[in-house]
């Protein structure tokens, strides 16, 4: 059986679920949407140049998703076999309703392998290629890398979305994640660097030579780190992963269940929100980017979503439940890590568009601040604006110029007064992957864009 | 098809290839509320069947997770594939060969406090609003059985149930604040029975942080609230696991029986404990769990080890080979490690005056388990004499290990948070030094 095929299997099996709904709709289901998935992901630990840890998974399970007048309601199972929607026809969606369990699923119910057993080899050699590629890059970069550990997920998966007044959609949602962390020793010191890597595709879209040699870096300028200072400086954030700055600062507050619950956004569309020099974009059609797909978990066809324009807040990021209940425009936010859990409204690539500085002159221009060059991810509490993210790797700047290596912290702000703070935007947009934690459903991001400098950031290392 | 003769399938097929095998079938059901401000929001439930295979073929061995829709044969022919990529292994010893099985547990679905329970946290999130706050709820509970077979004998079953409270408050003051917090439990209804302290307790220190005062000073008595100092001490929990030992990164290497925490100060790992948010008594790779003692009157005492950590350094498994919640491959983890102290230990009262209480949190998931150190956003509670108000804004740094050695009071409540790699630590409310508080 072809991929195709495989497609043309889970989307007819996603209608003949869709129809049952269709058939019985009660009068209070305003909305809802169905969703199966299928795939085979394989996820683990490569350390000291060799496979620790090596977990293969095939999934498959299907969601009912209904928006009625009560709220939202859902019902999941593992399993294809459509049989969940006869059972919420005649049962109901209720908590009570869903807690009857199913008896063990049927081996016969299963969708044929497909061609997983061939997949999955070609697929396991691209993937060891890479993690070896990678490991010896590191170590060949320097000396002094002393262990390289890379914790993978490579997931080829597929989905089929319905929804019951709309039609059905499949998709791909293929994803190599690395999570690398390179230890360097020079004597007794030990720095370590931190890479999170990433593509939609397949591990052979990705260079092992650049990632490795990367990664090793980072785990040898952080041995030379002097700790990091505490109080507020002016701090410049290097692009791409350091977009994590919009992602936390702006634009979980900009997510329309946030909105409904009176996040320092509410009720502001229209408003400066942000330094002129501010142009954000959610784009869930990025190539290559982690957070893409062509269609969310709610049959929403993928498209960008404007939300800062020039300083100005101009949009937010729904999913079907708040669209309707706050009366927005649906955008194809409405995200779930699986069949397992609801959708809810999250950002797929944030996107920062470039400005008009070099980052030599953002450098120059400073007299004495930090260079956020590497960060990791971060937390923010959308009612308060309060947000914090991981500098791994950076520098003191004294006098316009780089200075030594700073050790790893925590840089914090509130983001209503962060936005208005930023006075310089490159034109160097660059591509990061990280992964966003919501409600407990943890989804690959992308985040897109140039260096920038904040004013001031509170720096929170122990050096006075 | 019933789980005992899938798990049969499964055992003969891979005998029929000449390969042995460890299987396990996890049946999960789980339900969820969210309210917000008195309004339901959201209600869902799941149903879910995860099979966990490990296979042994010659020196290899291979792991997979699937639904029980995938025929034996395939499950079997995948974990070979598998097996065949992986480096040689040394072979694991048998788990005790035990039975204690039962079918019955297919059918047992907990009702704990899930009729009507979006309602019961509607009303509470009513009340709260009456009182002037914005309150959402959010609570879910989770029954999974449990069924092991292995080829070496073993066959066992048994029924977990797991419940969270995630509690988001706010309130409008002289500023706009905001508080999240979790809780844990065994079930719902032990959510729910607690629900009124635990909202009361978060309006009042939301209430304080929304009638902020500005930092003034270098604080240096500080108290960490117990949900927060449990986050921080799960940093520490890596560190006493044998694979970090044997990797060479543990901070506690050749240093068992030297003193890493106060005297009267004991860190003992416990999946059965009364009140413990999970009833554990196998771990992932069938083995019987028990209390490990990590730290016993403030001396180091032991390291958590699964079986092949066990066997590489020539010790027993303690029981302690965890796959998280959706099966994936064992490996060591602290699965319920909880902090005491000796009735002599001194206390902390939960409204002692002088301290800087650190109420909240941002950014701990950031920390670095290897080295300790972590650096992260919070926001405190002081007594100005005109009762609790916030201090927003703040950093805290510091490290994990060193923070252990540094506690010098400790408070009389037992708070469960996440652990870095699954699981819970405990802790009560802890007054600390050695932190720098940047503001």
């Amino acid at each position: 059986m072809s991929v195709s095929e495989w497609d043309a299997e889970l989307l007819a099996r996603c209608r003949a679920t869709r129809d049952v709904l269709v058939r019985r709709r009660r009068r209070d289901w305003r909305d809802g949407s169905v969703f199966l998935e299928r795939g085979v992901q394989m996820t683990g630990r490569y350390a000291d140049g060799g496979l620790s840890e090596w977990s293969c998974s095939e999934v498959a399970g299907t969601s009912i998703r209904l928006n009625t007048d009560a709220g939202l309601r859902y019902r999941a199972e593992s399993g294809l076999d459509g049989s969940i929607a006869q059972r919420v026809v005649e049962n109901g969606i209720d908590v009570e309703a869903g807690l009857v369990p199913a008896s063990i699923s049927a081996p016969a119910s299963t969708l044929a392998p497909a061609d997983g057993d061939r997949d999955l080899t070609s697929l396991t050699e691209e993937l060891l290629a890479l993690l070896r590629g990678i490991d010896a890059a590191a170590r060949e970069a320097d000396g002094r890398v002393q262990q390289v550990i890379i914790m993978f997920e490579n997931v080829r998966r597929q989905v089929a979305v319905g929804s019951l007044d709309g039609g059905v959609r499949a998709d791909n949602r293929d994803l190599v994640y690395l999570m690398m962390r390179v230890v360097a020793m020079d004597g007794a010191t030990v720095g370590a660097g931190f890479y999170t890597p990433g593509v939609t595709g397949v591990p052979a879209d990705l260079d092992p030579a650049a990632i490795g040699g990367e990664a090793a870096r980072r785990a040898v300028a952080a041995l030379s780190a002097r700790p990091a200072p505490v109080g507020h400086f002016p701090v410049v954030i290097g692009g791409g992963r350091g977009i994590v700055l919009m992602h936390e600062a702006c634009c979980h507050a900009l997510e329309s269940d946030e909105v409904e619950r009176n996040s320092i956004y509410a009720g502001r569309l229209g408003e400066a929100i942000a330094s002129p020099l501010v142009s954000i974009v959610d784009d869930p059609t990025v190539a290559g980017a982690v957070g893409s797909y062509g269609v969310d978990d709610e049959n929403n066809p993928a498209r960008p979503t404007t939300l800062v324009e020039e300083g100005t807040l101009v949009g937010f990021l729904t999913d079907r439940e708040t669209s309707r209940r706050l009366g927005l425009p649906a955008t194809a936010n409405g995200r779930c890590v699986s069949y397992r859990e609801p959708p809810i409204p999250r950002m797929t690539n944030t996107c920062l568009a470039p400005g008009p500085h070099s980052v030599e002159e953002i450098i120059a221009g400073t007299p004495r601040g930090i260079y956020a060059e590497h960060v990791a991810g971060g937390e923010v509490i959308e009612h308060t604006g309060e947000f914090v993210f991981r500098m791994t790797n950076g520098y003191y700047i004294e006098n316009g110029r780089l200075g030594e290596p700073v050790a790893e912290t925590t840089l914090a702000g509130i983001g209503s007064q962060v936005l208005m703070d930023i006075d310089a935007v490159a034109g160097d947009p660059q591509l990061g992957a990280a992964k966003c934690g919501k409600s407990g459903q943890v989804v690959p991001v992308g985040v897109s864009g140039p260096t920038v400098r904040v004013r001031s950031l509170l720096v929170g290392g122990t050096r006075r | 098809m019933n789980v005992a003769s899938y798990l049969e399938s499964l055992v003969a097929e891979a005998t029929r290839r000449r390969a042995t095998v460890e299987a396990a079938v996890r049946h999960t059901s789980t339900w969820e509320a969210l309210t917000w401000s008195g309004r339901r929001l959201r209600e869902g439930s799941l149903q879910d069947w995860v099979v966990t295979l490990r296979l042994r073929e010659g020196e290899h061995e291979g792991f997979v997770t699937c639904t029980p829709a995938v025929p034996p044969e395939r499950v079997v022919a995948l974990a070979r594939e598998v097996a065949g990529r992986m480096p040689v292994r040394a072979p694991l010893p048998d788990a005790v060969a035990t039975d204690a099985w039962s079918e019955a547990e297919s059918a047992a679905v907990s009702g704990a406090g899930r009729g009507g329970l979006g309602e019961v946290l509607a009303d509470h999130g009513r009340r709260s609003r009456d009182r002037g706050f914005t309150t959402e709820l959010r609570l879910y509970q989770t029954h999974t059985n449990v069924w092991m077979r292995h080829a070496g004998g073993l066959r066992v079953s048994y029924p977990d149930v797991t419940a969270a409270l995630e509690l988001r408050i706010s309130y409008e003051g002289e500023q706009s604040a905001c508080l999240l917090r979790g809780y844990f439990a065994r079930t719902a209804a032990e959510l729910l029975a607690d629900l009124d302290p635990v909202v009361f307790e978060a309006e009042r220190d939301v209430h304080g942080m929304a009638h902020a005062v500005l930092p003034t000073k270098r604080y240096t008595d500080i108290a960490l609230h117990g949900l927060v100092a449990a986050r921080i001490l799960s940093m520490t929990v890596p560190a006493m696991q044998r694979d970090s030992v044997l990797e060479g990164w543990s901070h506690y290497r050749d240093r068992m029986g030297s003193l890493v925490a106060p005297r009267g100060l004991s860190f003992i790992e416990d999946t059965q404990r009364k009140g413990a948010p999970c009833h554990l008594p196998y771990d992932d790779e069938g083995t019987p769990t028990r209390q490990v003692p990590l730290i016993l009157d403030g001396r180091l005492e032991g390291f958590l080890a699964d079986r092949r950590t066990a066997a590489a350094t020539a010790t027993a498994s303690t029981g302690s080979g965890w796959g998280g919640v959706l099966g994936a491959m064992p490996s060591v983890r602290g699965a319920c490690t909880v902090l005491s102290a000796d009735p002599s230990f001194p206390r902390v009262a939960p409204d002692e005056a002088g301290l800087l209480w650190v109420v909240q949190t941002q950014g701990m998931h950031l920390a670095n388990e290897i080295t300790g150190d972590f650096s992260f956003g919070a926001s405190g509670l002081v007594d100005t004499g005109d009762g609790r108000r916030g201090v927003r804004n703040l950093t805290v740094a510091g490290n994990a290990f060193a923070l252990l050695e540094n506690i010098r009071a400790v408070g009389e409540d037992l708070y469960y948070g996440p652990g870095m790699g699954g699981g819970f630590v405990a802790s009560p409310h802890l007054k600390v030094g050695g932190l720098s508080v940047g503001h």
